[in-house]
Formats: C-alpha cells, structure tokens, sequence
C-alpha cells in the first residue's frame, strides 16, 4: 500500500455519473432531434390556428398532439416491439392531416384524430398477429371467404359515392370494404406464393379484380393489380409471365376506355382539364390552381381558399397541403414517403422467411403506389383516381387500413431483430442492447 | 386577433414551417443510414447470420467434389439454376428441384417440385409428400440426383424427433424431447463426425475482441 496518496501513478478511470451517460446516449440517439422537430413542427402549427379564431380547441390540440406524438414515438417502442422510425414517419404524417383538416373544416380533424387512435390500436394488434402466427393455413382459409364476401358486400347494400358504389353505409357508420380486403389481400398473396399456390392466388386477385371493377373503383381497382403483379415478379423473379401481365392489364385499360363512357370522358379530363373547366375539369383546375398560387412557400397556415377545390379534404389533399404549405414542404412530405418506402423496402429484404419478405413488400407497395397514383394525379401526371393520401386523407377506412399497414411492416421488422439476437445467441456474442 | 395581423403572422411562419420540414426530412434520411451502418457493422461479426448450417458433399459428380459445403440458409431453393440458394449442377437435378424452409423444434421441410423426386434417410419424397412428416435433421442425408449430402447444423439449433407425425409436428415438442440424430447406417468412422454440431463463426470485430 503506498505510504503517499501520489505516489499511486497509475491513472484513474473516468468515472461518469450514470445520468450523465444516459444523457450522451440520449443525444447520440439519431431519432431524438427528429421527433423534438416534430412536435416543434405541430406545436407552433396549431397555435398558430389558435390565434386565428381563439377557439380554445386549437390551443388544447396544441398541447395534446405533440404530446401524444411524444407518446407514440417514444414510449409506443418501449411498450411493444416496433420501429421508431417507421412510427415517426406514420405518426408525422398522420398528425399533419389532423392539422390540414383542422386548418380547413375542424369538425373532420376531431374525427380524424379519433381515428387516428384506433389506427395506431390496429396496428399494434398487427404486430402482434404477425408476430403470434405460427402457420398461416388456417388464417388464410378463413380470409379467403370473408375477404371475398365483404368486397361483394356494397354490391348488395352499398350506395353510390362520387360514382362509384364502394360504400356500406350501417347505421350511423360508414366504411370501405376494399380498404379492409387490402390486408387481407397481401396476406393470401404471400402465403400463396410462397406456398407456390398459383391457382389460390390467381383465382382471388382475380375475383377481387371483377368485384372492384363491378363497383367503378377503378383506383383501388388499380392498386390491387399492381400489387399483385409485383409481388408475383419479387417471388418469381419471371420477368416474361410480369411482362405477360402487364401487357394483359394495358390491354384491359384500352378495352374498358373503348367500352366506358366515364373512363373516356376521364381520359379526357386528364388530357385537358381547361376544355371543360366549369364542370368535368373544375376539380383538377382548381387543383392545379392551388398549386400554382402556393408558390414555392405557400400562401401560409389558415391562409388561400383550399374549401373551392371539390373533394379537398380527401383526393385533394396534397394540392391544399402545397397552397398553404408551399411546394418545397411538399416535396418535403413526397420525401417523407419516399423514406418510408425505403424502410419497408430495407424491412423486407431483411426479412428471413419469404412470407414474411412478401408481406412487408406487399405493404410497402401497396403505400407506395397509392401515394404515386393520388399524387400524379393531383399534379396531373396520370388520370385521377378516386384513392386517398396514405394517413393524411379524411377518412377513418382509409386510415385504419394505413396504420395496418404499417403494422404488417412493423411485426416483420420486430422478428428480423429477433432473428438477428437468435444469431448472435448462437454466435456467443450475445444481445448487442 | 385582428384579420391582418393573422396574415402576416402565418407568412412570416411559412418559411420556418418550411425549414422544419427540409429538417425532418434530412433527420429520417439520417436515421435510415445510421440504423443501415449499425446493422452493416453487426452483420460484419456474425458472418454466418441468416444461416442454418450447411450440407456437406458425400458422394459428388463430375462438378461437385467430395467434401464441398454448401451455407445453409432458412430458406430457399435448391437446384441446378445459378440463382438458387444451394446451386447444385448435378444430372438429375433440374433448375429447382426443391425448396426448403426450417422450422424451430421440427427441423428442415422439403417440399419437392411436381414431377420431381429425392432420397431422405432412405426414403424417397415426392411433391405429394407431407414435409412435416419427413423433416431433414442433424445428420441427415440427402440424396439428389447423384449426389449425397449431409445437413450438419449449427450448434444451438433445436430441431425435433425424427419423422414426426403431423399432429405432432403441430404440437411442437420440448426442449427436453429434442434430439441430434444420427442416421443409423452411417459408416462407424463418419458417425461421430456426422453427428458433431457446427460452431458458427465469429467474425473480426469479436475474435479481436478476445
């Protein structure tokens, strides 16, 4: 033992009190900037609207958002296994179309919110079903049927909505059945194929197809052939029987352009909206309109006049977000899809069971593509179709379907972590957190 | 608040609306590639992830030697095609031949292509086969075309008790019930060999370590 405290030379190892080092973790933590961006983002929004009209409601969204954005995003993945920046990305965007709504029509925004908690309620049971699982047979035996039935549904007792009778109407609740199916249909879809059940398949997207047809839902109509013929390529690899199938899909859009009128006069529309700008034209003009007169910053928050474009708050919702927002926050929001896509595209490739790779690129598409096809169709790229902007749109279906969705997504990635700590188990490493 | 003021207040916010939303933008691209570098630098010390085990060549042909291993994913297809998970170019072995998935508890399930056929443990499967009940374990062989191969699996992995009947393959066995097989008709020299587990690989980062 040393007679003299200095005479010890060797060197003393820094010892961090431990809230110190829970406080470099904290900030070295990629996401927790991000999410302090966020509830920045939509504290200042609605207090903003809150001092438009002094509506006390716009002051209580004030906190209450942000606050519950912190929940989702922070304390959500702790409680259950998800990825946060998945949840952050969903959680932003459907937080943004609660404040577009508010800034519009409050009485759809306190909806939207409401649905936006049972989405994320929906979700987490997804996770869980993906995660439960174990053999996907009896599942897919009994979505089969059910699946099948409640698309024919509003053939029965449906009722025409902006043209097409998609709809069921049941007391004082409305919903869309092909929302629904949309997660059942990926379901089947993986399963068959990985099953190298090509008649199972073939034979539901096909049913499906005539159902969507027979109602005039020519979007989801869309979205449900694009998907399958996809995620038939990513689990065949046969580029010829893809072609073949893309090919027969052109083919069907040139006959049911010769055979309907509505498909014609809409071709025509989306050809020159300014032929017939006071009737058929009026919605895409006004969209294109909104647009423009955004500009590259917007007209501001609670500013312009998004009510005269027909259908705002769910077709048109990216041309009012542009208008108020400005262009450059559009894109902003166009790459916020584009990273979420690039998650669940990550997700998927990760994935180490082909059915559970197929599901999550199935639901990655399935977001993808209906932001591509409502978004060119806003800014006039392709025809409009009548689909909504994934979590942004009004609309309880459509958000519950979204939040599904990601749910799917979520439940792969949580088993692709599980995986990866059953490797380093096995390795003798050890969990790396 | 005065009509006015509100104006001018919310285009004045505009641009700081705009600037946080070029930042959340850059803030998930960010976090994409800083979760895509750490899983990158984990994969690095487990070069054997998302494998099995691996089939060992008994008996080859022409370009197949003896005692060639092939990696052993979950998943995947095995046939003469370059792009299957084990690429066998074997006679008799057509593009894909079979597809194989394991199972925790049950062991690996081959579902043979229609009009195709294979030998294991000296049975012969079909596409008309229940996988569940001939699952592939520790030490199985497979014959295929004219080759012979050997599944040894990585050491850890729990598979089932030979040739589970369907019900019980449903009902998923305990640890206890596990077992390593060894088929029986193996030659006595290769059958410890046979039946010795395979340690996964550790990668630089961790043999550094130690």
């Amino acid at each position: 033992m040393p007679l003299h405290p200095k005479s010890d030379r060797r060197p003393r190892p820094k010892l961090h009190p431990p809230h110190r080092e829970r406080a470099q973790k904290r900030t070295r933590e990629p996401g927790r900037l991000m999410s302090y961006l966020t509830m920045l983002f939509f504290f200042c929004a609605f207090t903003l609207l809150f001092l438009k009209d002094l509506a006390w409601q716009g002051f209580a969204l004030a906190l209450l958002v942000p606050a519950l954005l912190a929940l989702g995003i922070n304390l959500l993945p702790r409680l259950f296994p998800a990825d946060r920046l998945l949840l952050s990305l969903a959680n932003f965007l459907c937080a943004l179309g609660v404040l577009v709504l508010y800034a519009t029509s409050p009485a759809l925004a306190y909806r939207q919110a409401a649905y936006y908690g049972v989405g994320l309620v929906a979700m987490v049971l997804c996770i869980y079903m993906v995660r439960a699982v174990r053999s996907w047979r009896l599942p897919v035996l009994l979505l089969y049927p059910v699946s099948l039935g409640l698309l024919a549904l509003p053939l029965v007792i449906g009722r025409e909505t902006n043209g097409a009778t998609n709809w069921i109407y049941l007391g004082g609740l409305s919903f869309q059945p092909s929302e629904m199916v949309k997660i059942s249909l990926l379901i089947i879809i993986s399963y068959a194929m990985t099953r190298r059940r090509m008649l199972l398949w073939l034979t539901f997207s096909v049913i499906c197809l005539a159902l969507l047809m027979l109602q005039k839902d020519l979007g989801t109509a869309l979205l449900y052939y694009g998907v399958t013929l996809m995620l038939f390529y990513a689990s065949s690899g046969n580029l010829a029987l893809t072609g073949l199938g893309l090919a027969g899909g052109a083919g069907a859009a040139v006959m049911g352009y010769r055979m309907f009128a509505h498909v014609k006069r809409r071709v025509a529309v989306w050809l020159n909206p300014w032929a017939d700008y006071n009737s058929a034209g009026y919605q895409i003009v006004q969209g294109l309109m909104a647009l423009a007169s955004g500009g590259l910053f917007g007209m501001g928050l609670g500013l312009g006049s998004p009510r005269s474009i027909p259908v705002y708050e769910t077709d048109f919702i990216f041309a009012v977000i542009c208008e108020q927002f400005g262009l450059v926050f559009g894109m902003s929001v166009l790459a916020m899809y584009v990273a979420l896509i690039w998650r669940g595209a990550t997700i998927a490739m990760q994935a180490r069971r082909s059915f559970h790779g197929l599901l999550a690129m199935g639901a990655t598409l399935m977001l993808g593509l209906q932001t591509f096809v409502i978004i060119g169709g806003v800014i006039k790229l392709i025809p409009l179709t009548g689909v909504t902007m994934p979590f942004v749109s009004s609309g309880g279906s459509s958000l519950l379907s979204s939040m599904c969705l990601i749910g799917l997504m979520q439940g792969v990635d949580s088993l692709n972590d599980d995986d990866l700590d059953e490797d380093a188990r096995l390795a003798g490493l050890g969990r790396k957190h | 608040m005065p009509e006015t003021v509100f104006e001018v207040l919310s285009q004045a916010m505009r641009y700081f609306f705009a600037l946080l939303g070029v930042m959340l933008v850059w803030r998930a691209m960010a976090w994409q590639l800083a979760e895509r570098r750490t899983r990158h630098r984990r994969l690095q010390r487990l070069p054997d992830a998302g494998m099995i085990g691996e089939m060992v060549v008994v008996r080859g042909c022409d370009d197949v030697a003896e005692g060639t291993t092939f990696p052993m994913p979950y998943e995947g297809t095995l046939g003469s095609a370059r792009g299957s998970d084990l690429t066998l170019p074997c006679r008799g072995v057509v593009r894909r031949h079979l597809d194989f998935s394991f199972q925790s508890r049950c062991g690996v399930l081959l579902y043979v292509s229609p009009g195709q056929t294979c030998v294991l443990d000296g049975v012969t499967l079909n596409a008309r086969s229940k996988p569940r009940q001939h699952p592939m374990v520790h030490g199985s062989v497979l014959e295929i075309g004219g080759c012979e191969l050997r599944l040894r699996l990585f050491e850890g992995l729990e598979t089932g008790k030979k040739r589970l009947s369907a019900k019980k393959a449903e009902r998923a066995p305990s640890v206890d019930e596990t077992v390593r097989y060894v088929p029986p008709y193996a030659p006595p020299g290769e059958q410890t060999a046979a039946a010795k587990p395979v340690k996964r690989r550790q990668g630089h980062a961790a043999s550094s370590k130690e």
